[in-house]
């Protein structure tokens, strides 16, 4: 597990940007800088109860966190914290993870 | 109007039978055969006519169109592979259009079918993109269900709808599909059941949810001068991309592209019979109809309104969540439909009067919503 969940900024208009890109959207560059957000304000939230294909081992909970510097990033959400509210993020074999409450 | 021998139309369709669970031996290429056998029956024109091909498929892998070609036997000058999902439909008839009126193929047929096990379906939703397998697939977020489920939260925080809106809208479509003998679901459904239905991804239930099935859909693409009954491409206008996945989801392409697809076609949203929407979700339905302006101060509840009192025919087929989404035929499927509806061959389920239609095509997701967007205005020539 790492702490945060790492964005891009652009070093040449200031960007910010996840997952990563190649080229910045605003203004081309290649130039990125890697941040890592540690907490995120939860937007919205639901529980996935079934997957074509997987056995899930019981319900899912996902949600879309918003970074302080702008970019949306899907979340698993493994306590029960509440959409408006501030949570911390982690990162979990690629995924990100908002754990709890901050 | 272009109204030369050259204009490129569409002169006729082709549409397997969409299963639930095809047996084993069903594969990709035998159902695009025989998607291809009965658009070229449709519109009268012979195999050896044939010089041109566009094919879309998630399980044509490892072949690709000229495998597909050689597969089909026929010899083409224009040959395309299309990976656009939801918009590939109007993709391939956007490139397919162009290639007829400027001579270098005179009779294009364009293809997409998918068979998708399980587990062939699992593979493909963790693998989608690159940015869905690093980012998405690890959490896991199981397809795109969940990823719409959150759309659909954040457009009735915006809109105010309830579920029971987006029921009305399913309810409607699956009424239309009660009059298609294609379609996979044809039992009608009240918006109680709806209600009562086992959840997917909170608010989205079974029913918000396209059936996966196997299956084919095919067009073809000629000269006016070819074809019988032609169908007439009046606009075709698309934007990818739009967002960069900046924005929340719930406005598509289609809400820049739509005034110049208007003006190139001479005509307004008032002036259609019939739409053909890309129903991955209900929640998309709205956004692209408001997106073309089908209700000009984005008032849903009276869109909703039209649709359930067919002031607004849309999604006549019962479309993909009551008809079935056949992977990368969901978009042909909805092309197919509307060139049925105009040409008058939409048994059962016609639109009097049916002279003009639109389609659109949405998918891709990029990461957390569609990233393709597309639509055309159809005509019915006399």
């Amino acid at each position: 597990m790492s702490a945060g969940v790492a964005y891009y900024v652009c070093r040449s208009c200031g960007l910010a940007v996840f997952p990563s890109r190649a080229l910045c959207p605003r203004c081309g560059s290649a130039s990125w800088l890697r941040r890592v957000a540690t907490s995120a304000i939860l937007e919205d939230a639901t529980t996935l109860r079934r997957a074509r294909g997987r056995q899930l081992d019981g319900p899912i909970r996902l949600g879309t966190a918003r970074l302080d510097a702008g970019p949306a990033v899907v979340v698993r959400l493994n306590a029960e914290v509440t959409p408006g509210t501030r949570v911390a993020l982690n990162t979990i074999g690629g995924a990100p993870q908002a754990l709890e409450a901050r | 109007m272009d109204s030369s021998p050259n204009e490129a139309v569409i002169a006729g369709t082709g549409e397997t039978r969409y299963v639930r669970r095809p047996g084993p031996r069903t594969t990709t290429v035998s159902l695009l055969a025989r998607a291809a056998r009965e658009a070229l029956r449709n519109a009268g024109v012979r195999h050896s006519d044939v010089d041109g091909l566009a094919v879309a498929s998630f399980s044509l892998a490892p072949d690709h169109a000229i495998d597909l070609a050689w597969k089909l036997g026929v010899r083409v000058s224009w040959l395309m592979d299309d990976a656009s999902g939801g918009a590939s439909a109007l993709n391939m008839l956007q490139h397919a259009r162009r290639a007829v009126e400027a001579g270098d193929a005179s009779t294009v047929l364009i293809l997409a079918g998918d068979v998708l096990e399980p587990s062939a379906f699992r593979r493909l939703v963790d693998e989608y993109n690159s940015a869905t397998r690093d980012h998405l697939a690890p959490l896991p977020h199981g397809g795109p269900n969940s990823l719409f489920a959150l759309l659909t939260m954040r457009q009735m925080a915006e809109s105010g709808l309830k579920r029971s809106d987006y029921g009305r809208l399913v309810v409607a479509q699956r009424t239309w599909a009660a009059r298609n003998p294609g379609a996979v679901y044809r039992d009608l459904l009240t918006v109680e059941e709806y209600l009562a239905a086992d959840l997917v991804a909170d608010p989205l239930c079974i029913y918000d949810c396209v059936p996966v099935v196997a299956g084919a859909d095919a067009v073809v693409v000629t000269r006016r001068s070819r074809a019988r009954r032609p169908v007439r491409i009046r606009s075709l206008g698309a934007l990818h991309n739009a967002d960069d996945q900046q924005g929340n989801g719930l406005r598509t392409g289609l809400k820049e592209a739509a005034p110049a697809l208007w003006e190139h076609a001479g005509l307004g949203p008032d002036d259609v019979d019939v739409v053909s929407v890309y129903d991955d979700y209900p929640a998309m339905v709205l956004a692209q109809l408001v997106d073309l302006g089908f209700t000009p101060d984005g008032d849903f509840h009276r869109l909703i309104g039209a649709i359930t009192d067919n002031a607004l025919s849309v999604n006549t087929s019962g479309g993909q969540l009551s008809a079935g989404q056949a992977g990368a035929a969901g978009g042909l499927h909805g092309l197919v439909e509307m060139t049925r509806q105009l040409r008058g061959e939409a048994r059962g389920r016609q639109v009097e009067p049916a002279h003009i239609a639109a389609v659109t095509g949405y998918g891709m997701i990029l990461y957390r919503f569609g990233g393709c967007a597309n639509a055309a205005i159809l005509e019915r020539i006399r």
